[in-house]
């Protein structure tokens, strides 16, 4: 039986006018578990997610974390290379070669 | 040979500018701006829903202590061991104060949450940063970088040796810098996206769950208030019956008054979710109590008082049925959030035309916020 439908059989006791006290005491009861404990239920099924968001929080600051770091790496990195490479051409420069003339 | 190095570096910048500019992907801008607001909107309900959460956890353990002191209460009474109840202080003596320690941190349910949405906050502001390229603070240091990387070449091949093209290295320098700058920001925000995707969806995902256990909690909370007012109206439509059952038969006159009597009755049982009800206040041939004006104000007091417990009862149906609106329009904001993530990675390849999916999304905010006023008011209502 469902929670609504248990809960709406154990009402209708409970407001029936045939219903015995003991009756309406015993339904009270079971009406006050099965409420409290779909509670509790709601309560540890969102406790319980909490691992995941903390799993998913992290695995995400990772990339955030990896954003920052290329983003201040990435174009001097670049361009560095280009300088380096020219750089490098520029000391190859055979012996005695002074460039060409000033003008 | 260095000098046409030298002079090369030019055309090896127009050639780098062009390479790194050509045949990659656009960033959707539209679309990931639309996706960043809608985040924006999802940010700020489910903060609020939080706070909906904080407030039904403290009242399950108000209502859990005051279970557990009433069942010692009622154990003592049954063992014939009550005792007088135990003074308190009005205030403790003392007070221990913690630090949050990262085992803590683990089981801050609510924390946790909000963590996420930062996070993905600072997500969202990094692409925007990506999206946006450097600013030109940065633009310039990398100009003066370079510049100085040149220089040393000169210095290298003497210090008589003149820069060909000065002029337009510096022009192309910042041309370079910008579509290197634009290219690196593409290749990441596509990588960081497409890395990032599935985890905002789980986050979705879990906030979506949360608002159902949110809503299942309140509505056992709403349950228990609920059926506390049925049973009440219940309670004193009996005494009603209880006060008419000792009186005799009425004459016509108070007949009249003890049949609107029973049409306020059955109205009420109606109000209070009793439907189809054909309540009838009978009373007792030859009874020793005249039904008189003394019973009929004895009634319609007791009517009142059930009457009371009737519109507590609508209050609280109305309230729940305002978080009910709220949680489903919230759950259409979130899958419209992500709709436009997913909108976002697959513009990065066929840009499409987002504008109706903004145009409804804009349509769920007003919903969420409407709602939210809906239930404050409906909660106001029952106070």
């Amino acid at each position: 039986m469902s929670y609504e439908d248990e809960l709406m059989r154990l009402q209708r006791i409970i407001t029936a006018d045939d219903s015995t006290d003991e009756q309406i005491r015993a339904a009270t009861a079971a009406r006050t578990q099965l409420i409290d404990n779909s509670i509790d239920e709601a309560f540890k099924r969102f406790e319980a997610r909490t691992e995941e968001f903390n799993a998913l929080t992290s695995r995400l600051k990772a990339v955030v974390d990896k954003i920052a770091a290329n983003q201040l790496a990435g174009v001097v990195d670049t361009l560095n290379s280009v300088v380096s490479d020219v750089q490098k051409a520029a000391s190859d420069k055979p012996a005695g070669d002074k460039g060409s003339p000033q003008t | 040979m260095w000098d046409s190095v030298l002079r090369h570096v030019p055309v090896t910048a127009v050639c780098l500018a062009t390479l790194v500019g050509a045949g990659c992907t656009t960033v959707p801008q539209r679309e990931f701006k639309s996706y960043t607001e809608a985040f924006a909107e999802v940010k700020s309900a489910t903060e609020q829903l939080l706070v909906e959460y904080g407030a039904a956890q403290q009242a399950e353990d108000a209502y859990r202590q005051a279970k557990a002191a009433a069942e010692k209460a009622a154990e003592e009474a049954k063992k014939g061991t009550k005792q007088a109840p135990a003074l308190l202080p009005p205030f403790p003596p003392a007070v221990t104060l913690t630090f949050a320690t990262e085992s803590r941190r683990s089981t801050d349910h609510v924390g946790a949450r909000r963590q996420a949405l930062e996070v993905v906050s600072d997500f969202n502001t990094a692409l925007v940063t990506l999206a946006e390229g450097k600013n030109p603070e940065e633009v310039k240091s990398s100009i003066d970088s370079l510049s100085g990387g040149l220089s040393n070449v000169a210095k290298l091949a003497g210090s008589s040796l003149p820069i060909p093209f000065a002029g337009e290295i510096s022009t192309l320098l910042s041309t370079v810098i910008t579509k290197l700058d634009e290219a690196n920001n593409r290749q990441q925000f596509v990588a960081a996206l497409k890395e990032a995707e599935p985890i905002i969806r789980g986050i979705l995902r879990l906030f979506a769950e949360d608002a159902q256990d949110i809503y299942q909690i309140r509505a056992g909370q709403a349950t228990r208030a609920w059926t506390s007012h049925q049973d009440g109206v219940i309670k004193l439509v009996k005494q009603m019956r209880d006060i008419a059952k000792e009186c005799d038969r009425p004459t016509a006159d108070q007949a009249k008054k003890l049949d609107a009597l029973e049409k306020d009755v059955r109205a009420l049982l109606d109000r209070a979710g009793l439907k189809d009800n054909s309540e009838k206040l009978p009373t007792t041939e030859g009874a020793h109590q005249p039904f008189d004006e003394l019973a009929v104000s004895q009634l319609q007091q007791t009517l009142v008082q059930a009457q009371a417990e009737a519109d507590k009862y609508e209050a609280v149906i109305k309230a729940q049925t305002a978080l009910l609106a709220l949680v489903v329009s919230y759950g259409r904001m979130l899958a419209q959030t992500d709709a436009t993530l997913v909108a976002v990675r697959k513009a990065l390849d066929n840009p499409a035309d987002i504008r109706e999916q903004a145009t409804e999304l804009i349509g769920f905010v007003f919903t969420v916020k409407r709602d939210w006023e809906a239930l404050n008011a409906a909660r106001r209502a029952a106070a």
